[in-house]
């Protein structure tokens, strides 16, 4: 299941359309920009916030689940010149996270926080 | 014997900070967050459990990635918002936050130990002690998966760029933590330190009741038990030690 935003010029506080998590078992979440111009990328004077919200009482109230900050500037020359910024939060080869039945059934939205005008657009992909 | 309750993890390229959601539970929590960053001059420079409980260094090695760890005492027993704020952008990072409970709430951990090497077995000895609990995390500049040293259970382990795993073990006077790697050998970084438990209850009046045993536990290496008379106990002649909590039995 995929929270898409599109790629457009945006500036201030952007939120995404909700979308029901449905009732199965959650294994990784990845939440990550789109879009971003190669001039952008590395332009210092860039940044956003993204965060992936969760409602657990169908929209009435949401919380955070995971974030991250992105700001241009200069990039290893071994970093493809096009690639986005990304988060991924995942049940991992691991015992006790509490991921796999923690969104059955919620909803989930995109937030941005975009202080200055730049083209962007965004993914979360619930799978 | 402090205890796992629980592991969230995360994952980030091309990001100056992560969060993510984290809910503890259980009593006497010790939150312990880590993160393996690359490039290596890329630091964690803030980070807190919640609003406005930051979190506190506990150590780092360094190697071709930057591999910290962070800690927390008592995060809140609700969900809280973990986050890592970087030094610089981190082409790679990898986040994980971990709850023990039973720890210790005034000083929840021991001496770290750190080391770094170029291999494909990552390795650090950590003094801890009978009834405390070693934990470790070690970075390594590919994702591979890995199997953790003998009595050693795995919390964690994954990457994308970089990869990260963690582990715990029950505590001795000296515990290797290590992990065999897959994959070809390349640098790595491990950083191992050993949560101490909660104390018992001390410290003030002692209810006593006739004919029951007193139990009397000292800060040193050994405890002593005496019958009927507060304060007598069985430390061999000579041997002292400083009172840390007596109870009735």
């Amino acid at each position: 299941m995929i929270v898409h935003l599109p790629s457009r010029v945006r500036v201030g506080e952007v939120i995404s359309p909700a979308l029901s998590v449905a009732a199965t078992r959650t294994e990784t979440i990845v939440s990550f920009l789109t879009d971003i111009g190669p001039a952008d990328l590395v332009n210092p004077l860039l940044s956003l916030e993204a965060a992936l919200e969760v409602s657990f009482d169908g929209g009435v109230s949401w919380e955070h689940e995971l974030g991250f900050t992105w700001r241009g500037g200069p990039r290893s020359p071994l970093i493809p010149a096009t690639l986005s910024p990304s988060m991924r939060l995942s049940r991992a080869r691991s015992d006790g996270v509490r991921l796999p039945l923690r969104f059955r059934g919620a909803l989930v939205r995109i937030r941005l926080v975009v202080p200055t005008a730049m083209a962007v657009g965004a993914s979360v992909d619930v799978t | 014997m402090p205890a796992f309750e629980s592991v969230v993890t995360a994952e980030g390229a091309l990001v100056s900070s992560l969060s993510w959601s984290h809910t503890a539970a259980g009593a006497d929590r010790l939150g312990i967050v880590d993160a393996c960053i690359k490039p290596d001059t890329t630091t964690v420079s803030s980070g807190a459990w919640g609003t406005g409980n930051a979190l506190t260094f506990v150590a780092s090695a360094v190697m071709s990635d930057d591999n910290e760890m962070w800690r927390r005492i008592a995060p809140p027993a609700s969900a809280q918002t973990v986050s890592l704020t970087f030094s610089a952008q981190a082409e790679g990072v990898t986040g994980a936050s971990r709850n023990y409970t039973g720890a210790d709430q005034t000083t929840p951990l021991g001496t770290a130990a750190t080391a770094t090497g170029t291999s494909l077995t990552p390795s650090v000895t950590v003094t801890s002690a009978a009834g405390e609990l070693v934990i470790d995390t070690s970075g390594f500049d590919n994702d591979v998966l890995s199997t953790p040293g003998t009595g050693q259970t795995e919390r964690y382990d994954f990457g994308g760029s970089v990869s990260m795993r963690g582990s715990d073990e029950a505590g001795a006077a000296s515990v290797v933590m290590d992990h065999a790697l897959g994959g070809t050998a390349n640098d790595w970084q491990i950083v191992g330190v050993s949560i101490k438990p909660v104390a018992e209850a001390g410290g003030g009046p002692v209810a006593y009741a006739p004919n029951r045993n007193i139990q009397i536990n000292y800060g040193g290496t050994f405890a002593g038990a005496g019958r009927g008379v507060f304060g007598r106990d069985r430390r061999p002649r000579g041997r002292w030690g400083s009172l840390r909590a007596a109870r009735v039995i």
